[in-house]
């Protein structure tokens, strides 16, 4: 029986192939320097090398490999999780703890369904007076809970 | 005399009220994220190591070991119960320990891996009490190429001694020492691979790459998942928990035996407490008068890898200590949490600090008892924990990766690395690409880096000078039997599978 190729291994490998390469592209473009003065150029260089030949190697193993059956694309966690982390970056700074507090917690809640919306909010509430009790008098961090 | 003087000494600081206090939350916490499925140690140490800031470092080194062997107490709980290990080292016992759980032997599988735990620790203390400034004592002779060819040993041993492909492993390592490239290289004061952005200049941040890989990713990767079991445990009474007369009948042995296993595993570079207790569990198995009752709920198949991942994780504290080369990721970032605190850590760590040495070591010790209390009474507290939600938890989770990574440099864009990082875990985990030597690579690169341009600088750049030194060579060729013998194996594998296609 001929076994299918497993597209997804292989094209992570050659990802991490090319990454290797990358690697070594930019690292020539820095000072190499001599074996007994060597720039900041020579030891990136050489990583790079060994990751490509790795990369290399592992999609020859990683060719025929058994698929797994677990689900790989999860849109649903990964874009709620992204839109909670950039909401909570941007707000923090601007608006203060309290309501990055808030939208993180609030978007990531819908992660998973069913969306449970009280006990979202009930944790959002909970974690904004830890957070500011806790970080922002206890660890005494540079954020006020509101910035108005 | 001299033992008792410095046991005086780290008793000083383990017994002051900043260090039982720290201790308690260290074992607490750690017990906590072992309990609870998803959240591993090395996620909690890095959640913590922001906080750790405003501690001194001997303090804040004793609350993230605490977190470290509190979670493999912990770790035997879910376990025994769920059959979900809490921590990966306690996968094995999930193997007798569940079965005991069907057989409503729940209360004395408990009972017995947290005294097994206990006597790993004890054991394990007196290894590193014993065997630290002996080995330091005797790397202070090293040289920059014996510490460039030990931490490639350390990284290659790690690599290919964790569980699934030993070259995926290698690969990650090589992508970790490459991630540890960006910023300033300290010799030439050259930014590299920094796009000009002048966060990165000081590089990625430990923090951030540890959180996203290790705390987002492993969410992500739950939230994937479909629905976890629910917990159902009653009539779980401290009287339910003594086991009868029979069962402890030789059960010290396995206990001794498992802890030896654990504690000589675990002080290996490259080799954690999961690689212990699933090499005691198979030594248990084979010297047994009944190997077929193991994986049927025989009591020592609980006893024997209980004692010995907790006794590694002690144990692990010894290349780290003497060396300053972790065996492992959790090491890693142990050691990375030193660095932060301005620690060098290597030979001279034992003579040149010694409160923190002793102090470390004595806190094991308390921090056991602490948690042989926390364990055995209170068994029931941390039984409710995993009651808790899931919807819950994971904002809870979210919000304090967000804000610990934030703390550390008061930096936004660290943020946004823990969430990039973050989803590379999360890809990682799916794809089967163990995270943990890719956090060990980035840790070690960039002082493997310093010793390997040192090294050939003061040999005139001559590579020869990598195997005129004894210690040296003899690592490098205990790294080429690490290399080559798991390549050899696939390369069997393979042939053997190319030559049944052919027929």
């Amino acid at each position: 029986m001929a076994r299918s190729i497993n597209w997804l291994q292989v094209s992570a490998a050659l990802l991490l192939g090319l990454f290797g390469l990358y690697v070594i592209v930019q690292g020539s473009g820095y000072d190499m320097g001599s074996l007994r003065r060597m720039g900041p150029g020579f030891f990136p260089v050489m990583i790079g090398s060994v990751l490509l030949l790795f990369a290399v190697l592992l999609v020859l193993e990683v060719w025929h490999s058994e698929r797994s059956e677990e689900q790989f694309w999860i849109p649903r966690p990964i874009l709620t999780i992204c839109a909670g982390f950039v909401a909570f970056a941007a707000l923090l700074e601007r608006a203060g703890l309290v309501p990055a507090t808030v939208a993180l917690v609030l978007l990531v809640s819908l992660a998973e369904k069913p969306v449970r919306p009280v006990a979202a909010v009930a944790t959002a509430v909970g974690l904004s007076v830890l957070g500011v009790l806790v970080f922002i008098y206890g660890f005494g961090i540079p954020v006020a809970p509101f910035e108005w | 005399m001299d033992i008792l003087h410095n046991l005086a000494l780290g008793a000083e600081v383990a017994f002051s009220w900043q260090g039982l206090l720290f201790c308690f939350v260290g074992v607490l916490v750690g017990t906590f994220v072992g309990v609870l499925p998803g959240i591993g140690p090395l996620a909690a140490i890095s959640l913590a190591l922001p906080m750790t800031y405003y501690l001194s470092p001997p303090i804040a080194l004793i609350m993230l070991a605490g977190i470290f062997y509190g979670a493999q107490y912990g770790g035997s709980i879910a376990a025994i119960l769920l059959n979900l290990p809490g921590t990966a080292s306690a996968a094995v016992t999930c193997i007798d320990g569940n079965q005991m759980t069907k057989q409503g032997r729940a209360g004395v599988a408990l009972f017995t891996a947290a005294i097994s735990s206990f006597c790993g620790g004890i054991v394990a203390i007196f290894m590193v009490l014993g065997f630290t400034p002996m080995i330091a004592s005797f790397a202070t002779d090293f040289g920059a190429v014996d510490y460039f060819s030990i931490m490639l040993l350390g990284l290659v041993a790690a690599s290919t001694l964790s569980v699934g492909s030993p070259l995926k492993g290698m690969t990650m390592v090589m992508l970790g020492i490459a991630l540890g490239l960006v910023g300033t290289d300290d010799t030439s004061g050259t930014e590299r691979f920094t796009f000009g952005v002048l966060a990165l200049s000081d590089g990625i941040s430990l923090v951030a790459l540890a959180m996203g890989l290790f705390g987002v990713g492993e969410i992500l990767a739950n939230l994937g998942q479909e629905k976890r079991s629910p917990l159902k445990a009653s009539g779980l009474t401290f009287k339910s928990m003594l086991p009868k007369r029979h069962e402890w009948n030789g059960l010290w042995k396995t206990i001794l035996r498992g802890s030896g296993i654990g504690a000589f595993v675990g002080a290996l570079p490259g080799s954690g407490p999961a690689i212990a207790a699933f090499m005691a569990y198979a030594a248990e198995k084979k010297l047994a008068r009944n190997p077929e009752n193991f994986g049927k709920g025989e009591l020592r198949g609980v006893a024997s890898p209980e004692s010995a991942n907790n006794a590694a994780v002690q144990a692990a504290f010894i290349p780290t200590l003497s060396l300053g080369i972790p065996g492992d990721a959790v090491m890693a970032v142990l050691l990375g949490a030193m660095i932060l605190h301005g620690i060098s850590p290597g030979p001279e760590l034992v003579t040149s600090n010694p409160e923190m040495f002793w102090g470390l070591v004595v806190s094991f010790g308390v921090g056991n008892i602490m948690l042989l209390v926390l364990n055995l009474p209170l068994i029931r507290v941390w039984v409710r924990m995993l009651s808790i939600p899931y919807h819950v938890l994971y904002p809870a989770m979210l919000f304090f990766i967000c804000i610990g990574v934030f703390s550390v440099r008061s930096s936004v864009f660290d943020i946004y690395t823990a969430l990039f990082f973050g989803v590379i875990g999360y890809f990682l985990i799916r794809l089967k690409f163990p995270a943990a030597p890719l956090l060990l690579g980035f840790i070690l690169g960039p002082m493997m880096e310093v010793h390997f341009r040192r090294g050939l600088l003061l040999a005139r750049g001559d590579y020869m000078a990598f195997v005129d030194s004894v210690p040296s060579t003899i690592f490098l060729i205990l790294t080429a039997l690490f290399l080559v013998l798991p390549l050899w194996a696939a390369f069997r594998k393979r042939t053997a599978r190319a030559a049944n296609l052919g027929d």
